[in-house]
């Protein structure tokens, strides 16, 4: 009976361990869960580019940045909300994206909005307004797309264009052995005509 | 000159009349190493003694330094290494931009008389050709493009048996069974400096030893490292910090790999790699690794 409990409680320490080694960690109630739920509806890349902002924010020694993370996230939810109701036409993941990116540059970063006046100009802001920043963060993603389209087909053209510098040679090789006359001798270190 | 021997004992096989500036012998037994008279220096080292990712785990061979040597040997070694891709790291990171690294082996029947238990399995089980191969890709798999001008030799005497002759020619031929290979490259300058004319390459340079990272994510975060850093161009602290932040890679990767690959491809976690390194307050310390942690789990990626 002894025995059977130590080798639970082994198991258990090394499930333990095992979830602790995979960083596994839960999320924190105060920060990250509401992060997850808010954004949940977002696009892959758009919630990295979120991850790729709010990360490099933790760890500061200045105690400003602390309070600017629990801006951001105490600003995040009322902010979707306002971008929802006056950008009906926009879809809830666009409308989030919209909402968590404004919030992220202006709440984020120590110095730059307090939540009084972030809440004042979100509030300023024109459906119109919002709509065009709504499509010009979209034209990024178009026009990564595109970029990336033209630098596969320039590489495409480059490997094309070495593979087919590499079969010339190839060919000019090929023609120069059968035609030759002349061969060099490594014995004699001298070039002697080809008998056939 | 500068030389490096790893595997060395009572005779280094270099010409009479060479005269070098330092020549230090790395193996296992001093004795035989003592009567060896081209050695300057000699370290006690068990080759097959590595710490993974990082080479061989002796604190006098890592206390030479980095970018040391001129030249490093290792000759009748190779087939008795257990873990060759790190002894080779360590042997890059000895060896000075520029300096050449030589593999000379025997053929497969030479040493397996006397040393054919030393051997490893998988040595024991290949041909010569087989094992120019795999010296070849020690060198890849240890630092890819850190490793330059790559080349394979056929050093045996005209008289020796060949493996390849057939059963007829090889009964006919009483030449000796000593035939010998020697597999070489050169090691590569790491860029100081990011060029900002090909950022990719100077990109590559500096993850060549980069720990954690397979080549398959080394290869998707380059050319975003790139972009990233052309993006800046007008900010110059932004850039500073892209090319100090490629170091904290490792501890990226290190909780990235740990995450559903199927949810999370490995195009995304590069574009996340690349995103965070671009930011001047990331430094990879053990808040933000928790965060990033963290964001995972709370679904705020995939």
């Amino acid at each position: 009976m002894i025995f059977l409990f130590n080798i639970l409680m082994i198991l258990l320490v090394v499930v333990r361990r095992f979830k602790i080694g995979l960083g596994l960690k839960t999320p924190s109630p105060d920060f990250w869960a509401p992060v997850g739920q808010l954004t949940f509806s977002m696009d892959a890349e758009d919630k990295v580019n979120l991850l790729a902002h709010i990360v490099p924010r933790f760890g500061s020694e200045n105690s400003d940045q602390n309070v600017a993370l629990e801006t951001f996230i105490t600003g995040l939810k009322p902010t979707i909300a306002v971008v929802k109701s006056k950008c009906n036409e926009l879809s809830d993941a666009d409308a989030t994206l919209v909402a968590s990116e404004l919030a992220a540059s202006e709440l984020l970063v120590p110095g730059r909005s307090t939540k009084e006046e972030f809440a004042a100009w979100i509030g300023e802001l024109t459906d119109e307004e919002l709509m065009d920043y709504a499509k010009a963060r979209k034209s990024v993603r178009e026009e990564a797309s595109a970029e990336l389209r033209t630098m596969k087909e320039e590489r495409e053209a480059e490997k094309k264009r070495l593979e087919d510098t590499k079969k010339k040679f190839e060919e000019q090789v090929e023609k120069a052995r059968k035609e030759r006359t002349m061969v060099f001798n490594e014995k004699t270190g001298k070039m002697e005509e080809i008998t056939k | 000159m500068s030389v490096l021997e790893l595997g060395a004992a009572e005779k280094s096989y270099l010409p009479d009349g060479i005269k070098l500036g330092r020549h230090v012998g790395v193996g296992l037994n001093k004795g035989l190493m003592d009567k060896n008279p081209a050695l300057s220096e000699t370290i006690v080292a068990d080759l097959n003694n590595v710490v993974e990712e990082m080479g061989v785990d002796s604190d006098e061979l890592n206390q030479l330094g980095s970018d040391t040597f001129d030249v490093i040997l290792i000759a009748n070694t190779i087939e008795f290494l257990t873990q060759p891709r790190e002894v080779f790291k360590s042997c890059w990171r000895a060896l000075k931009p520029g300096g050449i690294m030589m593999v000379a082996f025997p053929e497969r029947e030479a040493l397996k008389e006397k040393f054919g238990d030393a051997q490893t399995k998988m040595w024991r089980g290949y041909n010569d050709d087989q094992h120019m191969w795999m010296a070849g890709s020690f060198f890849q798999f240890s630092a890819g493009d850190g490793w330059e001008g790559l080349k394979g030799f056929d050093i045996s005497p005209e008289s020796a048996k060949k493996e390849d002759e057939g059963l007829l020619a090889r009964f006919s031929n009483t030449g000796k069974s000593n035939n010998m290979f020697v597999c070489q490259a050169t090691k590569a300058s790491v860029s100081e400096e990011i060029d900002p004319n090909d950022p990719e390459k100077s990109f590559s340079s500096l993850m060549w030893m980069t720990p954690t990272m397979e080549s398959r994510d080394k290869l998707l975060v380059t050319p975003r490292l790139s972009r990233v850093y052309l993006h800046y161009k007008d900010q110059p602290a932004r850039q500073k910090a892209i090319q100090e932040n490629v170091e904290t890679l490792p501890s990226i990767y290190e909780a990235l790999i740990k995450m559903d690959q199927f949810a999370f491809p490995f195009n995304l976690q590069a574009t996340l790699a690349a995103d965070l390194l671009s930011d001047p307050d990331f430094e990879a310390n053990d808040k933000q690794m928790e965060a990033l942690k963290m964001g995972k789990k709370s679904n705020s990626i995939p």
